[in-house]
C-alpha cells in the first residue's frame, strides 16, 4: 500500500527530476524485488485482511482472487507501467508536466497531496491500536468515525505529531530501521498466520490429517462466507479479485510508478512488484484476516478492527513492535512525499516546514477512525482519483504518435493546462461518482469503465484542440 | 564483527521463520513463543545494522 513516486532525502543527489535516467544510473532486477517486497508490507495490510472478514468473504473467494487481482496487478506494472517508464525514463511529474502543463500538475500534486495524507492518517491510527494495547483506553469499534475517548486522542496526536518530526528531521534514520525491519516484518506477518491457525485448531478440536481437513477449517470457520458485518458491504469473488488489482491502482495503472521503472533496464521488471503483491497483499492479508476470524470466532460480540491488540494476542511484544515499526516506517515515506507533493504548489516555504505541517495534518486526520475502518472504500476511491491522468499518459504515449496526434502538447504548445487531460480527469470522476450514486456499480469496479472513459475523452479532447491549436506550432525537439 | 554479526541474524531469521512453525505443529506453547519471538526480535534488530547495507 504503498507509494515511492518521489524523489527520497537518502537518494543520490541527481534524482534526474527533469531529464531521461542514462545508462549508467539504471538498476537490475533485484533492486526492484527488495523495494516491491519492502514497500507493500505496510501497516495497513493489518486493517485490510481483517476487514475482508467483516465483509463475510469466502475461503474460496479470497484465496483465489487474491491469486489472480495481484496477478493483474502484477501484469499492469509489467505491460502499462514498465514499459512507458524504461523508454521514455522520465518521473512521472515531468511526463505528466509535457502532457497537461505546469497549472494542472500542480492540482494534481494537490489532489495527490491529499491522498498521501488520508493514507498516512490511517497508518497512524492503526499504530495507536498498538498503545492502546499498553495504555488501555478505549478504542474505536468497527463502525466509530470519530474519536471515542481521549485516550485515543492523545495516542493518535502524539504518534502522528513523533512522525511528522521525524519525517521532517529524522527521515534517513527512519529509511535506513524500514530496511533493517522488511525482512523481520514479513516473517511476523507470516508468524501472525501460524498462530492464528494454531489457536483455530485448538479451539475447534480440530485434527488435521490432510489437505482436505485444512480446507474444511478454513472454508467453514476462518473464511465462511455469509453475511457481511454491519456496516459491511458483502465482498464476493469479484471484489477480492477487483481489490487486490486495483488497490494499488494509482502506482500501476494511473503511473505513479514511471519515476521508480525509470530505472529499470528490461520493461520486464515490472515482474518484481510479485514480490510486494504476493508477500504484503496476500500473505500479509490472509495472516491478518485469520486472527481477526478467530478473534470473532472466539467473541462474536467483538467485531473491532483493531491490529494492535490482534498482534499482541498472537505474538505479544514482538507483534506490536510489528504494527508500531510497520506503520512508522510506511508512514513516514508518505508524509514525506506528500510535503513534496504540497512543497511543489508553494515552492517558496522549506521543506522542512511543509513536511512538519504536512506531518501535523496526517496526526490530525489519524486521530479519526473512518479512514482506516473504511479502507477498502477509501483504497478504492485512491486509485480512481489518479487513475485518470494514468489513462492520459497511456494514450499520449502509445496512441498518439499512431493517429497523427502530437504528444507532449503542454509543450509543444506552451500551455500549462491541457484542456483535453483536465477533462479526461474530472469528466471521469463526475461519471464515476454518478455510477456509484446510481447504483450502477460499486466503487471498487468503476475504475476499469473510468479508465476506457478517461482515455476515450482524452483522445477526443486532444483531437479537438490539437485541430485547432497545434497546426502553428512547432514540433517539440 | 561483521561475519559473526551476520551469522546471528541469520539465526534470529531461521527462528522468527521456524518457531511459529513448531508451534503450528504443537511443538511449543504461546507464552514460551512470544518470548523466543521477543529475543530473536532483539537479536535482528541488535545484529543487522552491522552488516546490512542501505538501499539506494
Amino acid at each position: 500500500m504503498a507509494d515511492a513516486s518521489a524523489p527520497l532525502p537518502n537518494e543520490p543527489v541527481d534524482e534526474f527530476e527533469r531529464r531521461p535516467v542514462p545508462p549508467s544510473a539504471q538498476l537490475g532486477f533485484k533492486s526492484f524485488v527488495g523495494q516491491y517486497a519492502g514497500e507493500h508490507t505496510a501497516g495497513t495490510e493489518l486493517m485490510l485482511g481483517p476487514l475482508f472478514v467483516a465483509a463475510g468473504v469466502g475461503a474460496a473467494d479470497l484465496v483465489v482472487g487474491l491469486l489472480l487481482g495481484n496477478l493483474l496487478a502484477v501484469l499492469s506494472w509489467t505491460f502499462f507501467t514498465a514499459p512507458i517508464a524504461t523508454r521514455a525514463r522520465l518521473t512521472l511529474y515531468f511526463q505528466l508536466e509535457k502532457i497537461c502543463g505546469r497549472r494542472l500538475v500542480t492540482v494534481y500534486n494537490l489532489a495527490n497531496g491529499v491522498m498521501f495524507c488520508f493514507l498516512a492518517g490511517s497508518m497512524v491510527t492503526v499504530a495507536a491500536t498498538a498503545l492502546g494495547v499498553w495504555f488501555r483506553f478505549p478504542m474505536p469499534g468497527l463502525g466509530d468515525l470519530y474519536p471515542n475517548s481521549v485516550g485515543w486522542i492523545a495516542a493518535a496526536l502524539g504518534i502522528g505529531a513523533m512522525v511528522a518530526v521525524v519525517a521532517a528531521y529524522g527521515y534517513n534514520f527512519v529509511a535506513r530501521i524500514a530496511n533493517y525491519a522488511a525482512p523481520w516484518m514479513t516473517l511476523v506477518f507470516l508468524a501472525f498466520g501460524l498462530i492464528g491457525l494454531r489457536q483455530f485448531l485448538d479451539v475447534t478440536h480440530t485434527q488435521l490429517h490432510s489437505v482436505a481437513d485444512f480446507w474444511r477449517l478454513c472454508d467453514t470457520t476462518i473464511w465462511k462466507g455469509g453475511a457481511p458485518l454491519p456496516g459491511q458491504v458483502k465482498f464476493t469473488f469479484w471484489h477480492v479479485l477487483f481489490f487486490a488489482w486495483f488497490c494499488n491502482m494509482a502506482m500501476h495503472i494511473g503511473m505513479s510508478d514511471l519515476s521508480i521503472f525509470r530505472y529499470a533496464r528490461k520493461a520486464r521488471y515490472g515482474l518484481a512488484s510479485a514480490a510486494g503483491m504476493y508477500l504484503g497483499h496476500f500473505l500479509a492479508w490472509i495472516a491478518a484476516s485469520i486472527l481477526y476470524a478467530l478473534q470473532v470466532h472466539q467473541d462474536p460480540g467483538n467485531t473491532a478492527v483493531l491490529p494492535g491488540p490482534l498482534a499482541d494476542k498472537a505474538a505479544g511484544i514482538t507483534g506490536l513492535l510489528c504494527v508500531i515499526v510497520a506503520c512508522w516506517t510506511t508512514a513516514n515515506p508518505t508524509i514525506y512525499r506528500a510535503g513534496l507533493a504540497f512543497q511543489a504548489i508553494f515552492p517558496r516555504t522549506s521543506r522542512y516546514r511543509v513536511t512538519l505541517v504536512t506531518g501535523m495534518i496526517v496526526a490530525v486526520f489519524g486521530m479519526f477512525p473512518a479512514v482506516a475502518m473504511k479502507l477498502l472504500d477509501f483504497v478504492a476511491l485512491y486509485g480512481l482519483v489518479l487513475m485518470p491522468m494514468g489513462a492520459v499518459i497511456f494514450v499520449d504515449f502509445w496512441l498518439f504518435p499512431k493517429t497523427g496526434l502530437a504528444p507532449f502538447y503542454a509543450e509543444r504548445s506552451g500551455s500549462s493546462w491541457n484542456w483535453a487531460a483536465a477533462a479526461a480527469w474530472f469528466a471521469t470522476l463526475g461519471v464515476a461518482v454518478w455510477l456509484v450514486q446510481a447504483g450502477v456499480t460499486q466503487i471498487y469496479f468503476v475504475s476499469l469503465p473510468g479508465w476506457f472513459i478517461a482515455a476515450a475523452i482524452y483522445f477526443a479532447g486532444s483531437k479537438m484542440i490539437q485541430r485547432t491549436r497545434l497546426t502553428t506550432v512547432p514540433a517539440a525537439p | 564483527m561483521k561475519r559473526t554479526c551476520q551469522i546471528v541474524s541469520g539465526l534470529a531469521f531461521a527462528g522468527i521463520l521456524v518457531l511459529p512453525v513448531v508451534f503450528l505443529a504443537g511443538g511449543m506453547s504461546l507464552p514460551a513463543l512470544k518470548v523466543w519471538l521477543l529475543a530473536l526480535t532483539v537479536a535482528w534488530f541488535v545484529s543487522v545494522p552491522f552488516w546490512m547495507e542501505r538501499k539506494a
